[in-house]
């Protein structure tokens, strides 16, 4: 990705590797490292690699829509968020899809079940960004996907 | 036969006038974006008092440090004052009317109120004068925290996450 693009504070993501097709974010200069929600997460190895895997609440404001994912842990680290908490969280690194744009990010995972948005992105992951305050959604809205209705009981 | 061209002539440049009059009053002047990195040095309270501020797109409302407020009432109003010291040692005593009291609710559900001013900023030539809440931010980096309320208007602000201090405070109406 090596020219500049300007986007909105809110954007429509994508986690190919993840299996999400869309989560609504907010692109946000206050923060450094980008966070996405996740509960259940467990650590577990495969083939020699530490890998952890997590269960998430793909839409805003719907807690019986879910979706499990699996990644590589990259490491924990310890975060502070935006009200001076701090906390170890699992860092991962995955392919985010914006628009036609896709590059490698870092997230960490945590709990945003209280927050509004599922994810936020931050600063390390906004290399030739530019975020208009005043927009939203510049590199479109997702289509509708039947793949991302998958529901799991738990 | 020369008055009624003069006259001819004063109609068409009334009419070409009137035209691009039109026109400005349908298409206004739209101020082009600035672009400001993600720390800039601000000056507030029309003062040429500096602080280093977050551009913070993901935050609605903005905030200043303060500690150690004192607030008194002056009639039906209530005044917060308080002294402020940037990274550069110069200290500023600020008083100004609480326009209202906003609640901030952290992720634990826990609800704090805080006083609210309404004071100039100014950030390269752009000053607007903005609500800010007050808090003590003696734990965070940066003494301000610019949101978007500041940042969206005519010209809207746009933030390079890349980059720091684009801008030196240079607004017009501040006097040394």
């Amino acid at each position: 990705m090596s020219d500049i693009i300007t986007v909105g504070w809110r954007e429509w993501f994508s986690f190919p590797e993840l299996g999400l097709e869309s989560i609504k974010a907010k692109v946000d200069t206050g923060a450094r490292t980008s966070a996405l929600h996740a509960f259940e997460v467990e650590r577990y190895q495969q083939d020699g690699h530490d890998m952890v895997r997590f269960l998430m609440h793909p839409k805003q404001k719907n807690t019986s829509l879910v979706k499990e994912c699996t990644a590589k842990i990259i490491e924990k680290r310890w975060v502070t968020d935006s009200g001076g908490h701090r906390e170890r969280r699992y860092v991962i690194k995955t392919m985010v899809k914006l628009g036609e744009y896709k590059w490698p990010i870092e997230l960490t995972l945590t709990n945003r079940d209280s927050m509004k948005f599922r994810m936020l992105l931050g600063r390390t992951a906004m290399t030739n960004i530019i975020v208009n305050p005043s927009a939203s959604y510049l590199m479109g809205k997702p289509f509708k996907s039947k793949s991302i209705k998958t529901k799991r009981d738990i | 036969m020369k008055i009624i061209m003069s006259v001819n002539w004063f109609v068409k440049a009334m009419i070409f006038h009137l035209a691009s009059i039109m026109l400005m009053i349908s298409f206004p002047a739209h101020a082009e974006n600035v672009v400001a990195g993600w720390i800039e040095k601000v000056s507030i309270s029309d003062s040429h008092f500096e602080v280093h501020a977050k551009l913070d797109t993901g935050a609605d409302s903005s905030s200043l440090n303060a500690i150690d407020y004192k607030i008194t009432a002056q009639g039906s109003d209530q005044y917060i004052s308080f002294d402020l010291t940037n990274k550069e040692g110069k200290t500023i005593h600020l008083k100004n009317k609480i326009v209202r009291w906003t609640s901030i609710k952290n992720k634990f559900g826990i609800v704090k109120e805080r006083p609210v001013i309404q004071i100039p900023v100014c950030l390269g030539k752009v000053t607007r004068v903005v609500e800010v809440n007050l808090v003590d931010r003696s734990n965070y980096n940066y003494q301000m925290l610019i949101g978007r309320s500041f940042l969206i208007g005519s010209p809207n602000i746009l933030i390079d996450s890349s980059n720091e201090y684009y801008h030196k405070p240079a607004c017009s109406t501040q006097q040394p």
